[in-house]
């Protein structure tokens, strides 16, 4: 069985890799909507402004969040004129900042405990939904 | 619902009512209380053929309300509070109350190179009268940064901490600690690596297996008597694949492996807590997921996914424990398999409010070397959010 599992997860891997034109598409995109990142794992470009945070991206806008780095390291409070803005809210502004560490605030080590960190599951750990510290 | 948690429900909505209040009546808001603030109203249901994961197959429905309120003083912190109250239809008793108190402090702006991430929670978890030796209190914390190395180049390390603490027994009370790092990487257009490891250290109760009878007949004993502290050591590491197919689908391929190091000799009792013990699920072993996420639908999001999952868990041990033999406990290792389709459809509404309903489907295959954890289920849920 595991073997056959392996075999078939290569199999995956490679046809990934290989789906006929999708390199081609990218790169054209890259040009106006700046290099592809994905840090939460869902395969689809980060970058794109998701302005009424509704959690569908406004695909043919690029996110503001994705400027330049600037410095090091930056704290505070956005810069006046900046395309963050002083006018946004601290409630919009903190969206965008904790979306800057969405690949820190999703680990992937719950395989084995996901029950004990919830400290309340009953069934197994791999579950669809979870209601009232049960997940089912 | 007990009287603490009535009241305590009671004051979050007649707080959220003054705070409406002074904004919609007299549009005057001082402190920015309006803008800062968020509200989430949750109604969903659920039903699932096989509730417990177990030969019973006890089927049942469930109904779940919450209300979630949101503040930001400054605009790296959030403050939440949350109170979420599940009721199932069949199963009375794991009917239950939870009610959360979060923070979140990023004190990096969304431009900086580094980032800086806090985190930590306070969730009370209450059932019902007869099933209250199940109450418990969890403690969660996390703290990460991360470092944009190039424009496709990142990395990141945290230290995470989670408590569990049954307040009203302390045989299953648990505590962890946790590090992880990962890196992530995109080349080649549309195609992205990020490996990640990790590393905790969970103290828990157990029965060594140095011991060979349990005997609590004739005896000033119970089975309490025979645990033991020790801590049990974990890594993992998991590589996953992703990429996208034409510019609003994604799909996803993930590994994760995860290893103890020093469980032999340790066996859980899982019938203490009529299997609630945290411990009962905790797992080593393999797994593979393949997700595909899509946007190509006007206005909705549909996830679908399948994986497999190989778990060996820890030696358990069910009772009575009138005279029970220790060294007779066997590891549980199930085969689980798992496909699921999920649609979410959001609507904003005006500037900042959101309306978002979603249906889920979800089936579960499992093989296991214990004859009453054999199972198949099906579940599905559905429900509706109101964020403004």
């Amino acid at each position: 069985m595991n073997r056959r599992l392996y075999v078939i997860g290569l199999a995956v891997i490679f046809i990934l890799f290989w789906i006929p034109g999708a390199f081609a598409d990218n790169q054209e995109n890259q040009s106006d909507q700046g290099k592809f990142t994905d840090l939460n794992g869902d395969g689809i470009r980060d970058n794109a402004a998701d302005t009424d945070f509704d959690g569908i991206p406004d695909f043919e806008t690029e996110n503001p969040n994705s400027e330049e780095l600037t410095g090091l390291i930056s704290f505070g409070d956005a810069d006046p004129g900046s395309a963050v803005g002083i006018e946004e809210s601290n409630r919009v502004q903190y969206k965008k900042r904790k979306f800057s560490c969405r690949a820190h605030t999703s680990t992937r080590g719950e395989f084995g405990n996901s029950d004990a960190d919830a400290g309340k599951g009953v069934s197994g750990s791999v579950s669809g939904a979870c209601a009232g510290g049960l997940c089912f | 619902m007990n009287k603490r948690t009535f009241t305590f429900t009671v004051l979050v909505m007649l707080f959220s009512s003054v705070l409406l209040a002074q904004d919609s009546q007299n549009n005057y808001d001082p402190l920015g209380l309006a803008e800062n603030l968020e509200f989430e109203l949750n109604f969903s249901s659920g039903y699932s053929s096989n509730l417990l994961g177990d030969v019973t197959r006890t089927d049942d429905r469930n109904y779940t309300s919450s209300v979630s309120i949101w503040y930001n003083p400054y605009p790296a912190l959030e403050i939440g509070i949350e109170d979420e109250y599940t009721y199932y239809e069949n199963t009375f008793r794991l009917s239950s109350n939870l009610s959360k108190f979060s923070f979140g402090f990023v004190p990096t702006r969304e431009t900086s190179p580094w980032t800086i991430y806090l985190s930590g929670g306070l969730n009370l978890l209450r059932y019902q009268r007869s099933t209250m030796s199940f109450d418990n209190d969890s403690y969660d914390m996390l703290a990460a940064i991360g470092w944009q190395v190039a424009d496709q180049l990142s990395f990141r390390t945290g230290y995470g901490f989670n408590a569990n603490t049954y307040i009203r027994s302390e045989v299953s009370d648990l505590l962890k600690y946790s590090t992880f790092m990962g890196g992530n990487w995109s080349f080649l257009g549309s195609n992205t690596i990020d490996l990640e490891l990790g590393y905790s250290i969970t103290a828990f109760s157990f029965v060594p297996d140095t011991i060979v009878i349990i005997d609590t007949l004739y005896r000033d004993l119970t089975v309490d008597d025979y645990f033991t502290d020790g801590y049990l050591l974990a890594f993992y590491v998991s590589p996953r694949f992703s990429r996208s197919i034409g510019p609003k689908t994604g799909i996803s391929l993930e590994f994760n492996y995860q290893s103890f190091s020093n469980e032999d000799h340790s066996v859980i009792i899982i019938s203490e807590f009529e299997h609630i013990s945290p411990f009962a699920g905790v797992s080593e072993g393999k797994s593979i997921e393949l997700d595909l996420k899509t946007y190509q639908f006007s206005n909705m999001i549909v996830t679908t996914g399948a994986g497999y999952w190989y778990k060996k868990y820890l030696r358990l041990l069910d009772g009575p424990f009138e005279r029970t033999r220790v060294d007779l406990a066997e590891r549980r290792v199930d085969e689980l398999s798992r496909w699921y389709l999920s649609l979410e459809l959001p609507v904003a509404i005006g500037h900042s409010d959101l309306l978002k309903s979603f249906w889920k489907i979800d089936y579960t295959n499992n093989i296991s070397n214990f004859d009453q954890f054999k199972y198949y289920k099906w579940a599905f849920s559905t429900g509706i959010t109101y964020r403004f």
